[in-house]
């Protein structure tokens, strides 16, 4: 008891506070800007970090965690960019709700769901961080690959135009996935030789390339095809009806506790992490569809799904580091090399000998979360002002953050020629109806689903009756075939009434 | 870095005779680690390197180039010219045992060995459930029920490894594959796998007894964990030493190496040093220069064997 | 403007090309046996084949659907602007380090877009290159 208070006491020291602040506003910034993200600003944090004491250190990366995913929604929203990977998703309602002239109504609804979803998560850690982690023990090699299964069948939520094409997309992100170094004989695959790609292609660079620096090709097309005459509507701003009021909250109030909800119980899961949380977060509130709500077209809850979950990933995700002493994330992993940099090895016994720290520690996550709320509001009237700045100069300088950012991630030219490279490609999949968020989800869902499956196949001696003996993984097969079901039917009828779904 | 090199190179040109006169080092050098920030490797590099820094009477900067177990900062490396302001810190096996399993562009002959500075705790582990003591327990077990088992794995290392003890034993010990260390220990940790082996993530569970160590790869026991066998004692006849590991380009000068090698070895008999890898679970174990070499290139045949024997 | 039942036809015969290439070419030259447990081609090869049966269904239906589906948009103008754009920036990273390519490249992008005034070209430039100078120099 006495650590609890002395903890939460530490954690309100005006330098704790302080760089909690200086973490949420750094991340914050690197959310916002597209081709900068949360695993690169905190690999260059942790040096700083190395002179701090241990619970400045953590408090300044856990702020950055944090914000990170938080400030991802600004440009998504704005300009149909996502500031992070996870944010791919807000694009899919945030752009076409800015197109209505309803930009804040929808930053509103991601602050708010990232807010909520990010307390969520911070409070399962504090209460229930034992029993969450034992359970989530409990998932091994045969439930993964059916969670797995699971988090394939909402590539068909999210195919966009044409589900075929969105299905062979999210195949070819997991074909691009199975670069490098096979995990289970260690043997190249279609590395063509090169040591830069025994690694697998650079995460950041395909999806900079992909969903950034393509949609600046795509957005100066536009701009010429708007100066040659033929008019799209502009983003509006300052339009009358673009307030987030009680009604709005309401109306998106059940999709974010339940988005919450979601995200936590996919942060608890190592190996799961922020993208696949949004990605299932958007295509269940989806499927909860009710008459009249537009997905796609600019669905307030879209946005609140996808930021929610997001951020209620990265608390949840620390559950299995306090309470076992093992990464469930790269945030997690991050944060145990602060920790140990200061001497504090992260254990099963954590809390016998450091209470005062980890007590001081969940102080710090709350207060980070309060500071992203009203960091978050005020940046908003800040970056609603991005509308107003032309897009022959959004253009290049979105442009060189993705050069810089591709550079910066593994200090490597050759990351920064793949990323234009697969710009090219996105480009192309856009123009032919090729969905590039179910590329992505297929380039992040695939490493993990061909892992699970070999473990899966390596433990069951390929003996399909050892699947009786895991009522989990049985039970989350069932809800990936009806929902498979679900989607083929929606398909068939996506494909009867022409590729204008 | 890339820039650094384009007037490296321009200010070599322009001086036909590099600074081979005046006493090195005279400006900054780089140690690029070959792992990403906060490893184990890492942050040792980064304790090491502040103390050579304060030895050379010159800043050292430390760089991240993470890939390929260290593989992608190595192969860089050998692209360097050897001066004595280009190093790079890994572990030994990037250098010993990866250029044997995967076609790399560097081989153990194309660097100079500056220091080792570390040992890794590597073992095999069990749930304490299991009521295995040690690693002949598990194996006499294993053969009773069935002479087939399966052990969570992270690197080709430690497949190689129990390739060999397979033999050895007449147990056939599966590998299930892994991401990181940390994985390895939660698989065991979830019963999903009965064995598994760490090169260290496991330290902290074994210390509070969530898991059993079962025995250390290493050629003797750890500190941190006396009563757990070495494989060697156990009677396998194997081992696996792998290292945290400075390297430079092959060929540096002797006007370079000497006040280099000095500079390390000082560095990492430091008090400060010594703590640091007792609380990382890392076995002291220093060696610099042409002694160092030897241990690797040891080493290097060592795997070569083991891989011959494990086919 | 409707999308030519040629267009379709190249489009299927480009992509489904494209895959048997991966499968009898691409992935067996650049996979080797593992020696134990799921070959490592095994993944590649059903993705590719998959991503195959895909567009060939795809292409069938549309073929035979006979419905007029809008044309797919003209031109790469766009698309060579934009990479030059981010190949010059590249260029500039690897000669002249992170600042100058800040600097340099959203210049060279607004030139690209048609901005010919010297004042937003240069001051853009300044910012940002100043800006990445003091963080990463």
């Amino acid at each position: 008891m006495s650590d609890l208070l002395l903890g939460f006491g530490d954690a309100l020291t005006p330098v704790t506070i302080l760089f909690v602040f200086l973490g949420v506003l750094l991340g914050y910034a690197i959310g916002v800007l597209p081709g900068l993200n949360r695993p690169a600003a905190l690999a260059i944090a942790i040096p700083l970090s190395y002179y701090m004491t241990p619970l400045s250190a953590v408090a300044f990366l856990i702020g950055i965690a944090k914000a990170s995913g938080a400030g991802g929604a600004t440009t998504a929203v704005l300009i149909n960019v996502p500031g992070e990977p996870n944010a791919a998703v807000t694009c899919l309602d945030g752009y076409p709700l800015a197109r209505k002239g309803k930009a804040r109504q929808a930053l509103q609804a991601a602050l708010y769901g990232s807010v909520i979803g990010d307390i969520v998560g911070t409070l399962a850690l504090i209460l229930l961080a034992r029993p969450l982690a034992n359970f989530a023990l409990k998932i091994g090699p045969v439930e993964m690959t059916a969670l797995m299964l699971l988090a394939l069948t909402f590539i068909a939520a999210l195919a966009g135009k044409s589900l075929l094409r969105g299905l062979a997309a999210g195949i070819f992100g997991m074909l691009v996935a199975t670069i490098g170094l096979d995990i289970e004989s260690g043997t190249p695959r279609m590395t063509f030789e090169q040591v830069e790609l025994l690694d697998g292609v650079p995460l950041l660079a395909i999806t900079v390339g992909m969903l950034a620096l393509s949609e600046m090709v795509i957005q100066t097309e536009e701009l010429f095809s708007q100066r040659g005459g033929a008019a799209t509507p502009p983003v509006r701003t300052d339009a009358s009806g673009d307030r987030f009021g009680w009604g709005e909250f309401r109306h998106v109030l059940p999709t974010i506790m339940r988005s919450s909800v979601i995200g936590t119980a996919i942060g608890i899961i190592p190996g799961l992490g922020p993208s696949v949380a949004s990605f299932a977060s958007y295509g269940i509130a989806k499927r909860f569809a009710r008459p009249g709500e537009r997905y796609g077209e600019g669905e307030l809850k879209g946005v609140a799904a996808a930021e929610t979950a997001d951020n209620a990933v990265v608390p949840a995700s620390f559950i299995p580091l306090f309470a076992l002493g093992l990464p469930g994330s790269v945030s997690a992993a991050i944060l145990i090399a602060a920790l140990t940099v200061h001497g504090v090895i992260p254990g099963p016994r954590l809390f016998e000998e450091h209470g005062r720290l980890i007590y001081g520690i969940y102080g710090t996550m709350i207060v980070a979360a309060l500071l992203m709320l009203v960091v978050g509001r005020v940046g908003l009237v800040a970056f609603a002002q991005l509308t107003r700045v032309p897009a022959a100069v959004i253009i290049p300088v979105v442009t060189m953050l993705c050069v810089v950012g591709a550079y910066l991630e593994v200090h490597s030219l050759f990351a920064v020629w793949v990323m234009i490279g697969f710009a090219a490609l996105g480009y192309l999949m856009h123009r032919f109806d090729y969905s590039r968020v179910t590329f992505l989800i297929g380039f992040v869902i695939g490493p993990q689903f061909e892992l699970s499956l070999r473990q899966t196949l390596i433990v069951t001696d390929r003996d399909p009756a050892a699947l009786l003996g895991h009522p989990i993984a049985l039970a989350i097969l069932a809800v990936a075939a009806l929902g498979a079901l679900f989607s083929l039917r929606g398909g068939s009828r996506a494909l009867s009434s022409g590729d204008a779904v | 870095m890339r820039k650094r090199l384009a007037l490296m190179g321009a200010a070599v040109f322009l001086l036909g005779q590099p600074a081979a006169q005046a006493a090195w080092p005279e400006k900054p050098v780089t140690v690029t680690v070959g792992f990403g920030a906060g490893g184990t490797t890492d942050v040792v590099a980064r304790a090491v390197a502040d103390l050579v820094s304060k030895k050379l009477g010159q800043p050292v900067i430390v760089e991240n180039r993470p890939g390929a177990g260290g593989a992608v900062a190595a192969t860089a490396l050998t692209k360097l010219p050897a001066d004595g302001y280009n190093l790079v810190a890994t572990t030994s096996t990037t250098i010993t045992l990866d250029p044997q399993v995967t076609k790399l562009g560097f081989s153990i002959d194309d660097f100079t060995y500056v220091a080792a500075t570390g040992e890794f705790p590597e073992a095999f582990i069990a749930l304490p459930k299991s009521g295995w003591k040690t690693l002949k327990d598990a194996i006499e077990a294993s053969k009773a029920s069935g002479g087939k088992t399966t052990y969570a794995s992270s690197t080709s290392l430690d497949r190689m490894i129990t390739a060999a003890l397979g033999k050895k034993t007449g147990l056939q010990l599966v590998p299930v594959p892994t991401r990181s260390g940390a994985e390895v220990v939660t698989q065991v940790m979830g019963g999903h796998t009965p064995l598994g082996y760490s090169s260290g993530a496991y330290y902290p569970q074994a210390k509070s007894g969530e898991v059993a160590a079962l025995a250390v790869l290493g050629e003797k026991r750890l500190k941190g964990l006396p009563n757990v066998p070495t494989l060697k004692e156990l009677g396998y006849g194997l081992s696996s030493v792998n290292l945290i590991l400075f390297v430079a380009p092959k060929g540096l000068p002797a006007d370079v190496a000497k006040p280099l090698y000095a500079a390390f070895a000082a560095a990492a008999a430091d008090p400060s040093i010594v703590e640091l890898m007792e609380k990382r679970s890392l076995n002291d174990f220093v060696a610099t220069g042409d002694e160092l070499a030897k241990t690797i290139a040891s080493q290097s045949e060592g795997f070569k064997q083991l891989l011959e024997v494990s086919k | 403007m409707t999308r030519s039942r040629a267009s379709l036809l190249a489009e299927m015969l480009l992509l489904g090309g494209g895959c048997l290439a991966l499968l009898f070419w691409i992935i067996p030259t650049q996979t080797s046996e593992g020696g134990f447990g799921l070959s490592p081609a095994f993944l590649p090869n059903i993705l590719a084949a998959a991503i195959l049966l895909l567009v060939l269904a795809d292409g069938v239906l549309r073929l035979t659907a006979r419905r007029p589906e809008s044309a797919y948009p003209a031109g790469f103008g766009a698309l060579a602007r934009s990479l030059a754009v981010a190949g010059f920036g590249a260029i500039v990273l690897a000669y002249a380090g992170v600042a100058a390519s800040a600097a340099l490249t959203p210049a060279a992008g607004m030139l690209a877009l048609g901005e010919r005034r010297p004042l937003p070209v240069l001051a853009t430039s300044a910012l940002l290159g100043g800006a990445f100078w003091l963080v990463f120099r």
